[in-house]
């Protein structure tokens, strides 16, 4: 009696092994069937039947990690961020260190606006295991949160990721571009113009790596290399219209800037008498927009009431007859006063109606000359 | 009932191991073949969906229109000419061995059950494998218990052995199975049988899970501690649950009390009927059929709106209401816990749209609301918070838990006296104990039938003369004597008379004339043991402090222990 229970005990074992066994065979195929037709749907973007797809492999693997992964990222792309982020936490609370899924949740907490989430989980992607070609994503994810440092306005910790990015990234001209075009949108305008340069040496002609160039130097004073830079974007692209602009400013910055190192005597009574010209033309355009009569006469009496356009031209207007090189050369101190006015006069005239280049050329000479005042 | 051949228990002779210890080794191999029938039935139920259904969870129109339909026929003629016993849930049926059948369940129940519940799962109606589960384990303990020729008593206990183990199975939860167990089927807390269920249990989820893997019914996601203000969602979640269980319940019963006034040759067609509706419910919305993991499992991550959680929830209900007031054979444990993550998930929307701030993740939700309906449906409570502590890992949840629980418990208790079980077994014209109604009776203890004495207590060194003179003529019969050191005992007045009556003889003292020492009471022991203790020759019985048994708090005599239970005559059963 004991041996036949025992016997029978062991006859029902080997029967439930096999059933079991056949079960749970039938499913792994089951499961790998669904995962692929879950594939096929990403693959042509139909994200609903592929989440359809993938849970229905999830139910026949209930341990797989990777199915639920690509489920999750189904529902991304199916626009069901609520899902995709419950079955991702599950799937980060079993490996809080793996890449893709610190990734996922970091591009959902950004989508939604929980950027110290984002950030959280963007540096753990970087610093996290990956399965496959872990350095190119790594690199990818690490662009993702200079991104989105950078629409945060958060530009210290965007400019140290450029900085720890830069090395990995290839001489390609379009990603040293960008990279450039991202340091200058930090404010970090050497960084960039290195950026630009390594771009330009990968391809000489790539025009955006030009005027990237041509704005960094720009920033950084060096107005000649600017003019060079931007002459040669321009010259590719001619329709640019930041180009265009970019190149008037810088250009007449160039031609107007008495306080560039190096200049003879003529030259510096050259730039003065321009940048005088150019502000009492701006003055009179603005004048002439709003029907003002100007009075070039300084010992005329000063209307009661009188636009602060009509004061600034009667200031001005004077100190023209006095900007020979001889006469700057005899009051050296002359070039400020009259640059002072010039400034002062750029100030008005630039919410006179649209910002002219010329008011944004003498604009930054007098920030540029305040800047290396002692 | 002829003669037993001699139990195997009895007859072989275990080294160093007695009768008790041989028993919860057989609790062990109960427990093990127990989870062997339930991962048949596990695998043989999701065999049946996948050739019925086919193998995606949102199955074809015509699908769902024919098959629970066609199923419920097939079931139905099985249990009304074949199966009888498979009818139901399983639940009192194993009470019913336990209390009716002397642990006897043929084993053609079993494999009716085992049938027709596959099938109906299978195909698509509202029921569950757990309740099955614990039948099928049960049936199969009763059959071991036969083999070995058991006694009485052990025969009778094996069944819960089964029943514990093949719930543990199901639904991979062992301390749930055990509380459920000890809860509602055996009805009593005792240390032989609660080592032999979680033995039993233990076993039965260790062989699962060779079989079917650790993993959990559902995935659940990470769930964290609340706000204390955010309970009172919780509190609403117990009271809406509460009304929902209250909900089903009646239309449950309702309906299988007037499906049961129709003529007999209707029940073969009950089950097609509630499965062609369900196939109906099901062509909009598939979240309804079957068990119902899978719905869980969506609920738990977010994938219905408040508006789809309600509908689903009402869904649901109407759906389970149907298989079962037709007989169906499954259990209600599956969908009890859906429609408690719908209803849950439908107040955790609610709340995050409401007060944005002060809302936990919708899973804690849904969690809680299935513990609620638990609770609130099966009258289980403590079943119900251990089995959602059991499936999370996660004890942070056990307040808003005990809150919802413990409010949609008053509540179904309030709008619906007697549990579902308990209403079923009384229309299947079974009067089966009810675990509930025995919670919920007051426990007379000593104190309720103690009186003050009356007569002094005699002290050892008197003599029977002085004795008598203390003694007024209301002190009784029997008078107390307390000895220090020995304790209390009792002498009768007539042998102090007796006593007095012969001065001049020798050892007229209280303390040589004195009976035997005298069992004590406490005010707080049952009044069963007070019972037990009272005999002709001890007519009355101290009742002494805890803390100082020479001071007498009270005396009992058999005449007040008669006219205590006397005076609480339990009230009439409602139905």
């Amino acid at each position: 009696m004991l041996a036949g229970l025992a016997a029978g005990s062991i006859a029902f074992f080997v029967v439930t092994s096999t059933v079991a066994g056949a079960y749970r065979g039938h499913v792994e195929v089951l499961s790998k069937e669904w995962a692929a037709r879950g594939e096929a749907a990403l693959a042509v973007g139909q994200a609903s039947e592929a989440v359809e797809a993938f849970e229905n492999a999830q139910h026949y693997a209930r341990g797989d990690g990777k199915t639920r992964m690509r489920l999750a990222e189904a529902l991304v792309r199916a626009k069901r961020g609520e899902e995709a982020r419950s079955h991702l936490m599950a799937l980060w609370a079993k490996a809080p260190g793996e890449g893709r899924v610190n990734l996922e949740l970091a591009r959902l907490a950004a989508a939604e606006g929980r950027d110290e989430e984002a950030v959280r989980h963007y540096d753990a992607a970087i610093h996290g295991s990956w399965e496959a070609a872990a350095d190119v994503s790594r690199r990818e994810t690490r662009q993702e949160l200079i991104a989105l440092h950078l629409r945060r306005g958060a530009l210290p910790q965007a400019e140290a990721h450029l900085i720890a990015l830069a090395p990995d990234l290839p001489k390609d001209a379009r990603v040293q571009t960008d990279l450039g075009l991202s340091f200058l949108h930090t404010g970090s305008p050497r960084r960039a113009l290195a950026a630009f340069k390594a771009a330009l040496a990968s391809d000489p002609l790539f025009a955006q790596a030009a005027a990237g160039a041509g704005e960094a130097s720009f920033r950084l004073g060096d107005h000649a290399a600017a003019l060079r830079y931007l002459r040669a974007a321009a010259l590719q692209l001619p329709d640019d219209p930041a180009i265009t602009r970019t190149l008037a400013i810088t250009d007449l910055v160039f031609r107007m800037d008495p306080y560039r190192p190096r200049l003879s005597a003529a030259g510096r009574a050259r730039r003065v008498g321009l940048a005088w010209r150019t502000a009492i033309a701006r003055l009179e355009a603005c004048a002439a927009s709003r029907q003002i009569v100007l009075s070039k006469d300084p010992r005329a009496p000063a209307l009661p009431g009188a636009p602060p356009v009509w004061h600034a031209y009667r200031q001005l207007a004077p100190l023209g007859s006095q900007l020979s090189a001889e006469a700057l050369r005899r009051d050296p101190e002359r070039i400020d006063v009259v640059m002072d006015g010039v400034v002062a006069a750029a100030r008005m005239t630039e919410t006179c109606g649209p910002k002219e280049p010329a008011d944004e050329a003498l604009l930054l000479i007098g920030r540029q000359h305040e800047a290396d005042e002692p | 009932m002829s003669a037993r051949p001699d139990s195997w228990l009895r007859r072989f002779n275990w080294p160093r191991l007695g009768e008790e210890q041989a028993f919860l080794l057989l609790a062990v191999f109960v427990g093990i073949v127990a989870a062997l029938a339930v991962v048949c039935f596990r695998v043989a139920i999701e065999s049946a969906r996948l050739f019925l259904l086919g193998s995606s969870l949102r199955p074809s129109p015509l699908r769902l229109v024919l098959v629970p339909a066609v199923v419920g026929l097939v079931v139905g003629v099985l249990v009304q000419r074949f199966f009888p016993r498979a009818r139901g849930s399983g639940v009192n049926q194993t009470k019913a061995a336990l209390y009716v059948d002397d642990g006897h369940i043929p084993f053609s129940a079993v494999t009716g059950k085992f049938v027709t519940s596959s099938l109906a799962i299978g195909s698509g109606h509202s029921l569950g494998p757990e309740d099955p589960s614990l039948q099928i384990g049960a049936g199969f303990a009763s059959v071991i218990g036969r083999v070995l020729h058991l006694p009485r008593e052990k025969l009778r206990l094996l069944p819960s052995l089964g029943a514990a183990g093949g719930l543990a199975a199901a639904f991979n939860s062992p301390i749930a199975a055990v509380l459920f167990v000890i809860e509602e089927v055996i009805g009593r807390w005792s240390a032989g049988v609660l080592g032999a269920v979680i033995l039993s249990a233990v076993a039965s989820v260790s062989v699962a899970q060779w079989f079917l893997g650790a993993d959990p019914l559902f995935r659940v996601p990470e769930v964290h501690s609340v706000d204390p203000r955010e309970l009172l969602a919780f509190a609403v979640l117990g009271l809406v649950g509460g009304i929902a269980a209250v909900i089903f319940l009646n239309l449950a019963l309702n309906a299988r009390r007037r499906l049961y006034g129709w003529p007999a040759w209707t029940r073969y067609l009950q089950p097609a009927a509630a499965g062609a509706l369900i196939g109906g419910v099901g062509l909009a919305y598939p979240e309804v059929l079957g068990a119902g993991y899978e719905t869980i499992d969506a609920a738990l991550h977010g994938e219905f709106s408040w508006r789809t959680f309600a509908v689903l929830a009402a869904l649901k209900i109407l759906c389970t209401s149907l298989s079962f007031a037709s007989g169906t054979p499954g259990g209600l444990f599956a969908p009890t816990l859906v429609m408690g993550a719908l209803v849950g998930g439908t107040i955790g929307r609610i709340q995050a749209a409401w007060f944005p701030d002060l809302a936990s993740p919708l899973a804690l939700y849904v969690l809680v609301g299935m513990g609620t309906l638990f609770a609130g449906n099966l009258r289980a409570p403590m079943t119900s918070i251990f089995m959602i502590l059991e499936i999370t890992g996660n004890y942070t949840i056990v307040v808003p838990l005990l809150v919802s629980n413990t409010l949609a418990y008053l509540v179904s208790f309030k709008f619906q006296r007697a549990p579902i079980f308990d209403v079923v077994a009384r229309m299947d014209g079974m009067d089966l104990p009810s675990t509930e109604e025995q919670r919920e009776q007051s426990i007379l203890r000593v104190e309720n039938a103690m009186r003050t004495a009356v007569a002094p207590v005699l002290k050892p060194g008197e003599t029977a003369a002085q004795a008598l003179a203390r003694l007024g003529p209301d002190a009784g019969d029997f008078i107390l004597v307390h000895e220090p050191g020995r304790g209390w005992s009792g002498i009768t007045r007539a042998r102090l008379a007796h006593a007095a009556d012969h001065d001049g003889a020798v050892d007229n003292r209280v303390g040589e004339l004195s009976e035997a020492v005298l069992p004590q009471l406490h005010p707080d022991h049952p009044l069963e043991a007070a019972l037990r203790l009272v005999q002709e020759w001890w007519p009355l019985l101290p009742v002494v402090h805890r803390a100082d048994s020479s001071r007498l708090v009270g005396v009992v005599s058999l005449d007040d222990i008669l006219a205590t239970y006397r005076g609480r005559v339990p009230p009439p059963r409602s139905t």
